[in-house]
């Protein structure tokens, strides 16, 4: 028997069929397993709302693969919380606990960390001489250097008599200094060339600067030097006839 | 004794309050560990680090009462240092076929559920398949059982993103389980 036809529960039944609402869906939105899963993963939370939860409700009543997702989800809910601990074993604190305990309180570690600190300023201030020493244009600072030591000799109040005939031989000496830092600065450019002229050519051109500027105070100096001579000279001539 | 006093304590340099604080978070430390690393002896070696490095941040900490999210946020950095070293993502080991089957009961209705035992170790197989956002997201939020905010501030994420990965993450954590204990396909082929 097939009931009747033209009974409206009769025919609700027979049209509430699943498989014409997925062939419906296949042909039209797709269907609706993505919103679907949304909604369960919300739910986890207690946050679907009752619409949401009844068009829910609606979908899984037809549609065994998103049925099943809920039920698992339903059953992992509870289970998760079981994994937030995992015991490492009695001999854990123990190795922390013998990490931890070597650095003493806070007040000790604060000298130690002073201490380490001064120690390691004077490594870097070790390191930085080393390395100035290596450099090309450590001859370049030497000279300005002795030109400083030099100026203080001459002009200081305090200079003896003497000192400016000593300053001159000093001055000879020097500007022995000034070619020998050049070919040193060629060296280097040569270098920079080998092995990276985007770090060394500027400081070269830098040093070279720098060397110009030295020699143009080095003339001036040496003229000062020997004018204060020719003048100590000419009184000695006087003073002395 | 509370989380902030607790802390107060480590802050001087109390030994045993600072014992007290390795013996109550080693367990939460070592589960998040093993859930990024997935392997136990480089969630145990990861854990020691993230205890040292409490050890020389603990004065850093500003929300002593919010100590254990505190702590998982440098466990979690800990992790990533320590994968970045390993230059891998987080492995998806996968299982050799004969572990697959003996988890899968061919008699087992998804709605029957799993016995107690097998779950942690269910679990743990399903974790270590997700991928990296939704292991992350699943860790922190219903294992880990953070708040939404406390998550957005690790992650550096609003918090309506979070909240949409959690929720894609559980379900492709459904998806995994689902697969893991389902009929093998001998099962399949001896009914």
């Amino acid at each position: 028997m097939n009931g009747n036809p033209f009974d409206p529960r009769e025919r609700q039944r027979r049209f509430a069929d699943p498989d014409l609402t997925r062939r419906i869906l296949d042909r039209t939105s797709g269907r609706a397993c993505g919103r679907s899963e949304v909604l369960l993963g919300a739910r986890w939370d207690g946050e679907l709302d009752r619409l949401d939860a009844e068009l829910l409700a609606g979908h899984l009543a037809h549609c065994a693969a998103c049925r099943e997702l809920a039920t698992i989800l339903e059953r992992l809910q509870p289970m998760l919380p079981s994994l937030a601990e995992r015991e490492p074993g009695p001999s854990f604190t123990a190795r922390v606990l013998d990490q931890t305990s070597r650095r003493r309180p806070r007040a000790a570690r604060r000298t130690s960390r002073l201490v380490a600190r001064l120690e390691d300023l004077a490594i870097r201030l070790q390191a930085g001489l080393r390395q100035a020493w290596g450099r090309p244009r450590f001859a370049l600072e030497a000279a300005w250097t002795a030109a400083a030591l030099v100026s203080l000799l001459v002009w200081s109040p305090l200079a003896p008599e003497a000192a400016s005939r000593r300053a001159d031989a000093i001055v000879q000496a020097g500007a022995g200094v000034v070619p020998e830092a050049n070919a040193r600065l060629g060296r280097a450019a040569a270098a920079a060339a080998a092995t990276g002229r985007e770090y060394l050519e500027p400081a070269v051109a830098w040093a070279r600067t720098g060397l110009a500027a030295f020699e143009v105070r080095f003339s001036a100096l040496a003229d000062a030097l020997r004018d204060r001579l020719d003048r100590d000279e000419a009184s000695d001539t006087t003073t002395n006839p | 004794m509370d989380d902030r006093i607790l802390h107060e304590r480590c802050c001087r340099g109390d030994e045993l309050a600072w014992e007290q604080l390795v013996s109550r978070y080693q367990a939460r430390v070592c589960s998040v560990a093993y859930t990024y690393t997935g392997s136990e002896e480089e969630a145990l070696d990861v854990a020691q680090e993230v205890f040292v490095r409490v050890w020389r941040r603990l004065d850093t900490c500003r929300e002593p009462e919010r100590l254990g999210a505190w702590l998982l946020q440098i466990a979690r950095n800990a992790c990533l240092d320590h994968l970045r070293r390993r230059k891998a993502r987080p492995p998806a080991q996968d299982l050799p076929a004969d572990e697959l089957f003996t988890l899968a009961d061919p008699g087992r209705r998804p709605d029957a559920g799993i016995d107690q035992e097998d779950q942690r170790h269910v679990l743990e197989r399903a974790m270590q398949r997700l991928s990296p956002i939704s292991r992350e997201a699943i860790l922190l939020k219903d294992i880990q059982e953070l708040t939404l905010e406390d998550m957005a501030t690790m992650l550096d994420l609003p918090i309506g993103t979070v909240k949409s990965r959690c929720s894609r993450a559980r379900v492709e954590l459904a998806k995994v389980v689902a697969g893991l204990i389902a009929p093998g396909p001998d099962a399949k082929a001896a009914r």
